[in-house]
């Protein structure tokens, strides 16, 4: 029980309970927006031999900014509970005034890494879903994705989400430097998560679900403390153990 | 059965029953195989292990076998620094070590009363008091045989005191007349350390691991010309093998079940510091070789772990009240950390605005003050700096000695014609700063945060006349002889406001 409530207590600590929130509101967004805008129904009904036309259409034929909004709104979703360390340091460490400020340009840095990331992971996306048929593309792209967490190169990405940089007390320096810190954490984010994002895009009914299910591991993943790079079971097994008391 | 702690200066020695004891077992646990969980090199594998390191220091060898990985994730590195599980983790693991010591004693027909002494080095009734205890030092038992106590690598100081060629402050009771245990708001120090997770090694030390823990650690260690550990009470990773480490956290977890029972100050008692930390568990071997958890929660008084001291007066700088009977534990109750009732906040005054590197060389920086508003007013006049604290912030303080210090100072105007006088501080010990600061290990290689306490030298400086305290200069330099630089990444002001 008290494994539970170590867990439980950890959830309520600030910022965490407003970024879940923040979280659980993109999710609803994205629960109610149609499910013709999404990018999962685009890989669910691409296949190799259409896949050239199909990237044309949507890219330049439909509206691109459809796209990029629901990459956005996607990582809106998964990532906040990840960043909890770095918000914290970037809410604390300037004068009071700029508090605002400096959650608005760490958002701007972190988010532009996600921006960037997703013009090659969307189209990587429809890649993995031409590939394969439904559930093949998913289970391939989960596999992929589970044998990177385990590698060296994933817990160094993870290694680096946990640094944080100077901020300046006031001043323009403070923004810049809120907007540094968003852009490296933003950039480490993207090296450890970036085969599970792929993965919820493939899965067109259940697409929610399995974004839901990818945020819980990557929570469970940014729970574990760092660890020398080397290649280990996934460490959201680790988090799991940490639920039983021995 | 009753353990009650005793101090070792009031035993009967020289080499009174119960030390000798401690040695016999102390050579019993040596002759265990690493992988053994009740071995010696188990159990200060526990603290810190560094396998590279034990071999080059001929701890063990490249053929010795140790435990399995999973074994060495989960209970191995394990001590808790630079946050506010310090004194609840060194609690369980002094409670796990003398379960396992007296288990043996009684085995081999000693007392089954057996406790940990403890070393009572600020007894200021006791001139002896700051000695390393005789038989830590004596080259044999009085048998004859081998002493286990002595059979550590140490730097060579027999009598703890200040080290001002390497920086190391005097060691003292300061820490204890901080009454709050959590540092909640930011650059501010509390008695037991700021809100942390799991943290081998965590960013910003509380009060009493600042002084006199981290101190007495180098003292006994030691350190090189070259500011490289010269004994294991330096370094983490060697700190518990060392005999006397054992008596040294005794006597930090005296002081701390000392502050806890003046009414004044108040213990963490929120949910997220009683069940301690996750997804990683505080986990300590069983006498029979298994393995159990403990929380913060179970260290406090009335808990299964809780301690019993003969005396919680002599050398702990509290006085309990003649009539007080049963110790009143202050202990705010809460959810949240530092609790609802005596809530800490703190406002930033001002920070320099670059990034230093000290390296063999002093470094100064300028810290403007007029900031901001509060700012501005909370130094508008000597009067407005009474009743507040003001805290000088060493932010992400990184190096990679294993364990570094840093002498600062304040430069402060002191005539019309640019004079200017100079306000040393006590130096600052980061006791496993390389562990803080490497990133490719078990930490995230943020460094320390240390926060000292200037307001006397604030407001010593306005009582001069100076009011217009626009800014403060600092320097910060390392002790002669260092040769890995330090950087610091901020320096700030910061003022304590209670309610």
């Amino acid at each position: 029980m008290s494994r539970l409530a170590a867990f439980a207590f950890q959830l309520k600590l600030s910022p965490m309970p407003q970024l879940l929130g923040l979280s659980a509101a993109a999710f609803m967004v994205l629960g109610l927006q149609p499910a013709s805008v999404r990018i999962s129904s685009i890989c669910g009904g691409v296949s190799l031999d259409y896949l050239a036309d199909i990237l044309i259409l949507e890219a330049l034929v439909r509206s691109p900014s459809a796209l990029v909004l629901d990459w956005l709104i996607m990582v809106l979703a998964m990532m906040p509970p990840l960043l909890s360390l770095p918000v914290s340091h970037i809410l604390r460490a300037p004068a009071k005034g700029y508090r605002i400020g400096a959650a608005c340009l760490f958002a701007l840095g972190y988010g532009l890494c996600w921006l960037l990331a997703g013009a090659v992971l969307v189209p990587l996306a429809f890649v993995v879903a031409a590939a394969a048929p439904f559930p093949l593309d998913t289970v391939a792209s989960f596999a992929f994705a589970l044998v990177w967490s385990a590698s060296p190169s994933a817990q160094s990405a993870r290694n680096r989400c946990h640094r944080l940089r100077r901020i300046s007390a006031s001043g323009l320096r403070t923004l810049r430097d809120c907007a540094d810190q968003g852009a490296m954490t933003g950039t480490a984010c993207v090296a450890a998560c970036w085969p599970w994002m792929i993965v919820p895009m493939t899965v067109e009914n259940l697409h929610l679900t399995a974004m839901a299910a990818v945020t819980i591991v990557l929570f469970a993943e940014r729970l574990a403390p760092p660890a020398k790079p080397q290649w280990r079971s996934p460490p959201v097994w680790e988090t799991l153990a940490g639920f039983s008391p021995v | 059965m009753t353990r009650i702690r005793k101090d070792i200066a009031k035993l009967n020695g020289p080499w009174p029953e119960e030390l000798l004891w401690y040695a016999r077992a102390v050579a019993a646990m040596r002759a265990r195989p690493f992988a053994d969980r009740t071995s010696w090199l188990y159990f200060g594998a526990i603290h810190g292990f560094d396998q590279n390191g034990w071999i080059r220091q001929n701890i063990i060898t490249a053929g010795t076998a140790v435990p399995p990985d999973i074994e060495q994730r989960n209970v191995l590195n394990q001590c808790q620094h630079a946050g506010w599980f310090f004194l609840p983790w060194h609690r369980g693991y002094l409670a796990a070590f003398e379960a396992l010591t007296a288990d043996w004693i009684a085995a081999q027909g000693g007392p089954d009363d057996w406790a940990l002494p403890y070393w009572n080095y600020l007894d200021s009734q006791n001139q002896d008091a700051r000695k390393i205890p005789a038989e830590f030092l004596a080259d044999k038992l009085p048998d004859g045989t081998d002493n286990p106590l002595s059979a550590a690598s140490r730097g060579g100081l027999q009598v703890l005191g200040p080290m001002p060629r390497i920086g190391i402050p005097d060691i003292n009771l300061d820490a204890q007349s901080i009454d709050i245990y959590t540092a909640v708001a930011p650059g501010v120090l509390g008695y037991g350390g700021p809100v942390s997770r799991f943290a081998q090694q965590g960013n910003s030390f509380g009060g009493i691991e600042a002084n006199p823990h981290g101190p007495v650690h180098v003292m006994i260690g030691g350190v090189t010309p070259t500011f490289q550990p010269a004994g294991w009470m330096t370094d983490p990773d060697y700190a518990a093998l060392d005999p006397v480490f054992w008596l040294h956290h005794c006597n930090i977890d005296r002081l701390w079940e000392a502050w806890l029972s003046d009414p004044a100050n108040s213990q963490e008692v929120s949910g997220i510091w009683k069940n301690g930390p996750f997804p990683r568990q505080f986990l300590m071997p069983t006498v029979s070789g298994g393995i159990d958890v403990f929380t913060p929660g179970e260290t406090l008084p009335g808990g299964p772990l809780a301690p019993l001291y003969d005396d919680l007066e002599d050398g702990t700088g509290i006085v309990i009240p003649a009539a007080a009977g049963e110790p009143e534990i202050a202990m705010v109750s809460s959810e949240r950390p530092g609790g609802a009732s005596r809530e800490m906040k703190s406002a930033l005054m001002g920070s320099n605005t670059e990034s230093l590197e000290v390296g063999d060389a002093s470094v100064s920086s300028r810290v403007g003050l007029r900031q901001t508003k509060m700012a501005e007013a909370a130094f508008a006049s000597p009067a407005a700096v009474d009743g507040t604290h003001i805290f000088l912030n060493l932010e992400g303080v990184r190096g990679s000695v294993p364990t570094g210090a840093l002498l600062v100072s304040l430069a402060v105007p002191s005539g019309p014609g640019g004079d200017r006088e100079i306000i040393e501080l006590e130096p600052v010990v980061l006791f496993g700063l390389g562990k803080a600061s490497s990133t490719e290990g078990s930490h995230a290689g943020n460094g320390f945060t240390v926060a000292i306490d200037i307001t006397s030298a604030v407001s010593r400086i306005q009582a001069d006349g100076r009011t217009s305290l626009d800014a403060l200069e600092v320097t910060v330099a390392q002790p002669k002889g260092a040769e890995s630089p330090i950087t610091v990444d901020r320096i700030s002001i910061y003022r304590q406001i209670s309610d």
